[in-house]
């Protein structure tokens, strides 16, 4: 039985061990430990606490989009599909973060929680979709009405037509170079947990794109509910940077960081309904300050 | 009941094993062997609250739930029946609280030393959340039909309500706890994916549907009561003025589903009757990241949580019995108090 229960844990859950696992290896390098002979704790140098700031330019990559119905024609087939390869998306805020970590000798570790916002700005989307869409039932047509989509199309996104704000928790492991007096070159890479929200007055994507369609036979998207979702996803880091040590008690940091986070979100509504997937990949330059802790 | 049974014991046996003997190396038992210590006394604690809080709790957790769902029975309405579920497995939670101060005051030995490297503690707290149900998926009895719904809202009229006892040392931690939770779906028009044939009664026969299609679900269409049963596990990150630190926890799940409706399928409410009340046994698991401001004897806490609860269960009537599963998938802000139990 317990077997059978095992065989019930999908790829979410070995997701969410393998980032706690990275979560907790760094925290462990720098973590205080009991010496056996004296029972007394040992504290390791070099532990602080730091906040941080960035800024930097994103996309969303591979943006897939499914219909939440299957085609009547074929069951195991979605009802409809698009993809987009790359909408450009731009701070709405800037970053900001709060780590704890140390390092010892070459090694360094962090756990960071931040607030990454970001937002489309103005600009054509070129898609591939395939598929057709459900029109709900009207007076011309009774048991509602297929229409089959463009396989290519695009649609011009207004300003601010989909808002992402991912409240992330992650570890970071990092390796730091001795480079020169006070000075430490770093480079590392993290694992993260978030909680993404996804807001827009529209009801979403899906929605918005078949609008003009949907207006054809008396649907008004303004009529619809607008967006705002919340779903976990998980994402990584590549931060390269360089921490200076001012005095015994604080440093500042400067990284430039490459990240990815996963996002999925159910979008749009009534018979459009999707399941959404992107990647929001973004640029950052972060700089800090931190307090050494002892 | 046997499967009951079985989880009951499994988690009882967990806790006990990793509550009392997983910080063994840092523990000064070899120079104070004979020494009443707080460890040792924290165990004979664990001996007695394990038990009675993994047997008293089911027991009123479900006599909870059989008393609000009479209140359904009764007409009242869904709050009423929530408050009425409440107080049953509150109660009872008070009994035992009580019970144990007395035996910890008068039954258990004092310890004689002064070691403050491990915290031990009881925590209350109350756990507002934002949830939500995903992936629900519905498969016909006979075999001829599936549903499935991305993404259904759902909301509390109480929020969670729960109770942890472990320990803590200045780099690890670990607790046992027990909370009650109860949410019910909203007023919604929920849209979802249709595969089969259907049985219709109107005509006695199986129908072909859309694949698209639409129903209006009324507020409390679903109530989901759970009492939960689990294990923490943390890592407590440098002290900075308030101490923070993360680790995950999964457990047991006694899930409690009722409806007046008897199932997705058939949506004709049974006046005066509870047509769907299933109980099931589960398991769930969750992260957290927490900030705790430490006192001498005491310490207040905030923890947020992404969790997941699994549901399967039985619902619908005759030829429209259906096999239901789904995630409630939540995020918790815990607010809660933890007390030195020495």
């Amino acid at each position: 039985m317990f077997l059978y229960e095992l065989k019930e844990i999908n790829i979410k859950t070995f997701k969410i061990i393998i980032i706690a696992f990275w979560v907790v290896v760094p925290i462990r390098i720098v973590s205080q430990s009991f010496d056996p002979e004296t029972g007394k704790a040992i504290y390791s140098s070099n532990k602080y606490i730091s906040v941080y700031m960035g800024y930097g330019p994103g996309s969303l990559e591979n943006f897939y989009a499914e219909s939440a119905f299957s085609s009547p024609e074929n069951p195991s087939e979605r009802l409809w599909t698009a993809n987009v390869l790359d909408v450009t998306t731009e701070n709405s805020l800037p970053q900001l973060g709060l780590k704890f970590g140390g390092w010892k000798g070459w090694f360094g570790g962090e756990l960071e929680m931040s607030i990454l916002r970001h937002k489309t700005p103005d600009q054509i989307v070129y898609y591939d979709s395939h598929g057709q869409i459900f029109i709900p039932p009207t007076p011309d047509y009774p048991d509602g009405y297929y229409y089959t989509v463009e396989p290519q199309d695009s649609v011009a996104l207004p300003d601010n037509f989909l808002n992402f704000n991912s409240y992330s928790i992650g570890g970071v492991a990092y390796l730091n170079i001795p480079f020169i007096k006070n000075l430490y070159p770093t480079i590392g890479f993290g694992l993260s947990f978030a909680m993404n929200n996804v807001k827009s007055e529209y009801p979403g994507p899906g929605s918005f794109a078949a609008k003009n369609v949907m207006a054809a036979f008396g649907y008004d998207i303004k009529d619809s509910q607008s967006l705002n979702t919340a779903d976990f996803g998980w994402g990584f880091d590549i931060p390269i940077g360089l921490k200076y040590r001012a005095n015994d008690n604080m440093f500042f940091s400067a990284d430039f960081r490459l990240s990815k986070k996963y996002i999925s979100f159910v979008g749009s509504d009534a018979y459009l309904k999707e399941k959404d997937e992107t990647v929001l990949q973004s640029f950052q330059i972060n700089l800090g300050v931190g307090k050494f802790i002892n | 009941m046997v499967k009951l049974f079985q989880y009951l014991f499994c988690l009882f046996m967990v806790s006990s094993i990793s509550l009392s003997n997983i910080y063994s190396k840092d523990s000064t038992s070899q120079i104070e062997q004979g020494a009443v210590t707080q460890k040792k006394v924290f165990k004979e604690y664990l001996k007695i609250i394990l038990p009675a809080n993994m047997f008293f709790g089911p027991y009123a957790f479900m006599y909870g739930v059989t008393i609000g769902g009479q209140a359904i029975v009764d007409g009242d309405p869904p709050l009423k029946a929530n408050t009425k579920w409440l107080v049953a497995p509150l109660l009872a939670g008070a009994l035992i609280q009580m019970k144990t101060f007395e035996i910890k005051k008068y039954g258990l030995k004092k310890p004689t030393d002064d070691n403050n490297s491990t915290f031990y503690y009881n925590i209350f707290y109350v756990g507002p959340d934002i949830s939500s149900i995903k992936e629900f998926n519905a498969k016909g009895d006979d075999g001829k039909w599936s549903a499935d719904v991305a993404e259904a809202k759902t909301g509390t009229d109480y929020p969670p309500l729960g109770y942890r006892t472990g320990f803590s040392t200045r780099s690890f931690g670990m607790d046992f706890e027990m909370s009650l939770l109860a949410h019910h779906t909203l007023e919604q028009k929920a849209y979802y994916n249709f595969e089969g044939q259907i049985y219709n009664e109107d005509y006695n026969m199986y129908v072909d549907l859309p694949t698209s299609m639409e129903i209006d679900l009324p507020s409390h269409f679903l109530m989901l009561h759970s009492m939960y049963m689990g294990i923490n596990a943390y890592y407590v990150l440098p002290n900075f003025g308030v101490t923070p630190y993360i680790g995950a926890g999964g457990g047991a799940l006694l899930n409690s589903i009722q409806s007046q409706y008897p199932g997705p399928a058939n949506l004709v409410q049974e006046d005066g009757a509870l047509a769907l009340d299933e109980m099931e046994l589960n398991w769930g698991y969750h992260g957290m990241v927490g900030f705790r401001y430490m006192r001498e004897k005491s310490f207040y806490y905030v923890e947020l949580r992404p969790t997941f609860h699994n549901f399967q269960y039985e619902s619908g009537l005759g030829r429209l019995k259906e096999h239901d599963q789904f995630v409630l998938q939540s995020f918790q802000i815990q607010l809660g108090v933890g007390k030195n139990i020495f």
